[in-house]
């Protein structure tokens, strides 16, 4: 069990964008460029036809390709997941196509030749790149919540960590950057918690609610004020709300790590009345 | 089959299929030169006798 307590940045959100895999079916097409302009020099327009929607639709396979295996990659490393959309078995569809009708109107092979074209190309995504995922990630409904909310949830948390984190890209004051940075760490861990065992999310549901989203309307508030204006007690202001919700974000992991039974009602009150005082609820 | 050497064979699976269908749509648009010119010089000698 030690391993999934471990913290774990929770990855809904986060594409694995610079992964090379997939690109091949952007570069192998390029010899319909030329072949396109030749055909129109020529005044070939089924040539042109057939080598322009080919480029195009090649491209349309490498895009839903790399979407598909981003899609994977997020599949892979959480661990409650939905089976992502069958972008990849689309990709190989099109990319079989089209090579077909390319080996067929293109380059004028007989029609049994460009299917063993087509066939050959679904078999080369297939070996390369393999298939979605099909299976459910599941977990069981915990204290009342079903499947598909706790996934909400932690969607729905994640995309408002995510909204803090782009709200402090726009605060200039290093201090404060990390601040909200070991802010972000510590709610990602919490997630990451809550994903690992569901059943923390009734414990951790108004944390959820009240704290994060305090904390969200926090930082994009001071974000923006602080562009136009610049005061010392606004800063100060906002540094004490940054601890308390620092220190509180602290607390609520611990508790969850040592699966203390005791809610943090009473906090989330204290912290909800400070939001409130500091003109920020 | 490891995942490396079935990537392998996909990788050319997919290089040899895509990309000769779409060398040779190429080569059919545009017919290489010394065929093309050896295919018209014949042209000319028939037409000549």
């Amino acid at each position: 069990m030690d391993q999934f307590r471990k913290p774990k940045r929770f990855v809904a959100d986060t594409l694995h964008r610079y992964s090379p895999r997939g690109l091949l079916l952007y570069f192998l097409p390029m010899a319909l460029i030329p072949a396109t302009f030749i055909a129109l020099g020529k005044g070939h327009l089924l040539g042109v036809i057939v080598n322009a929607a080919g480029f195009a639709l090649y491209m349309l396979a490498a895009w839903c390709l790399r979407r598909g295996l981003q899609a994977e990659h997020v599949y892979e490393k959480s661990r409650i997941a939905r089976p992502p959309k069958p972008l990849k078995m689309t990709a190989a569809i099109i990319a079989a196509l089209t090579t077909g009708m390319i080996a067929w109107l293109g380059a004028g092979r007989p029609l049994p030749i460009a299917l063993l074209f087509a066939g050959g190309a679904f078999l080369g995504m297939y070996l390369s790149y393999g298939f979605d995922p099909r299976k459910e990630k599941n977990i069981v409904a915990a204290h009342g919540y079903s499947r598909d909310e706790i996934l909400q949830t932690l969607e729905d948390s994640s995309r408002i960590i995510r909204g803090i984190e782009q709200a402090n890209d726009r605060i200039r004051n290093a201090e404060l950057n990390r601040r909200i940075e070991r802010i972000c760490e510590i709610a990602d861990s919490i997630l990451a918690e809550i994903e690992a065992d569901p059943r923390d999310i009734r414990r951790a549901r108004k944390f959820l609610n009240v704290y994060l989203d305090g904390a969200r309307q926090v930082t994009e508030g001071y974000a923006k004020t602080h562009q136009q204006t610049q005061s010392e007690e606004l800063e100060q202001n906002f540094r004490n709300v940054l601890e308390t919700i620092e220190s509180a974000f602290q607390e609520q992991h611990q508790k969850l790590l040592e699966e203390d039974v005791f809610d943090l009602d009473v906090k989330i009150e204290v912290l909800a009345t400070q939001l409130k005082r500091e003109g920020i609820l | 089959m490891p995942i490396v050497l079935r990537r392998l064979l996909g990788f050319i699976i997919l290089v040899a299929t895509i990309g000769l269908a779409t060398c040779q749509s190429l080569v059919k648009a545009e017919p290489l030169t010394a065929s093309a010119s050896a295919e018209a010089s014949l042209t000319s000698r028939t037409q000549a006798r």
